[in-house]
């Protein structure tokens, strides 16, 4: 069963629970670039194949790159204090091995 | 001071046996008494940066399925760096928060008596109970709870 949707922003992997997504489609220059709105860099321009989600709470689609996989949650926890804060950035899911993986929950009106 | 007052002095409840985990961050000499100490670590686990994060957390690590913020004590402390890598990580834990220190060197575990309210002052080094002279040099003895709390509280 897949919970995650796992996709990778200028070489750091993150998350978002399927739970919150209602569609993935082809990105569109229209769309946020998440990168920026979590403020690690910018997305540049479109690049072939590239995705964005629409969340179900509505709001503008999220720019996520070309890089989309589909995942188990696994063991999620939440953010260590010392690493709080951006608002999106609710907490990490743990694998076996490999870096932490961030889990976002974008709340789009915290940022506009 | 009189003869009396030093005998009151030595047997001060507040003088207390304990042991300290010595270690180098850059070119400081630190150390943290050996109860918040959980392990040590090879400092090889992979890192996520973690966005908004204060700059003086590196990110976070996977250690045996926790999840644990990497403090840098260069850049929160404001110490002058080393030239060479950092090998250890100090995983800590106090004041209901864990950490992982990457450090230069290890120095080792020194068996002290010492009396915090006594300890020479850190001069312009926060979060340290202050200054102790040990026979292997000058170590700044942090205060890790208040050092967890400030780092967690202010950016930098």
């Amino acid at each position: 069963m897949s919970d995650l949707v796992r996709f990778e922003l200028l070489g750091v992997a993150y998350s978002i629970d399927l739970s919150l997504v209602e569609s993935i489609e082809p990105a569109s220059a229209e769309d946020m670039d998440l990168a920026e709105a979590l403020g690690v860099g910018r997305a540049g321009a479109l690049r072939p194949r590239e995705r964005a989600l629409r969340l179900v709470g509505g709001g503008p689609a999220l720019r996520i790159g070309a890089a989309l996989s589909f995942q188990a949650l696994g063991q999620a926890l939440d953010l260590p204090e010392l690493a709080r804060g951006h608002p999106w950035v609710v907490g990490v899911c743990l694998e076996a091995e490999g870096a932490p993986l961030l889990r976002l929950q974008p709340e789009l009106g915290v940022l506009s | 001071m009189s003869e009396a007052g030093a005998l009151e002095d030595e047997s001060s409840p507040a003088e207390v046996a304990g042991s300290l985990l010595v270690f180098r961050a850059g070119g400081t000499t630190l150390g943290i008494e050996t109860s918040f100490v959980e392990r040590l670590v090879a400092d090889d686990l992979p890192r996520t940066a973690v966005p908004g994060a204060p700059a003086h957390i590196l990110g976070v690590i996977n250690h045996r399925g926790a999840a644990i913020a990497v403090l840098d004590l260069l850049t929160f402390l404001a110490l002058p760096p080393a030239d060479d890598p950092t090998r250890r990580l100090v995983v800590v834990r106090a004041a209901g928060m864990g950490a992982a220190i990457p450090v230069q060197a290890i120095g080792g575990i020194e068996r002290v008596e010492f009396d915090f309210a006594r300890l020479e002052d850190a001069g312009a080094l926060d979060h340290t109970r202050g200054l102790l002279d040990l026979e292997s040099g000058p170590v700044y003895v942090l205060d890790l709870p208040q050092l967890l709390q400030a780092a967690a509280a202010r950016p930098s």
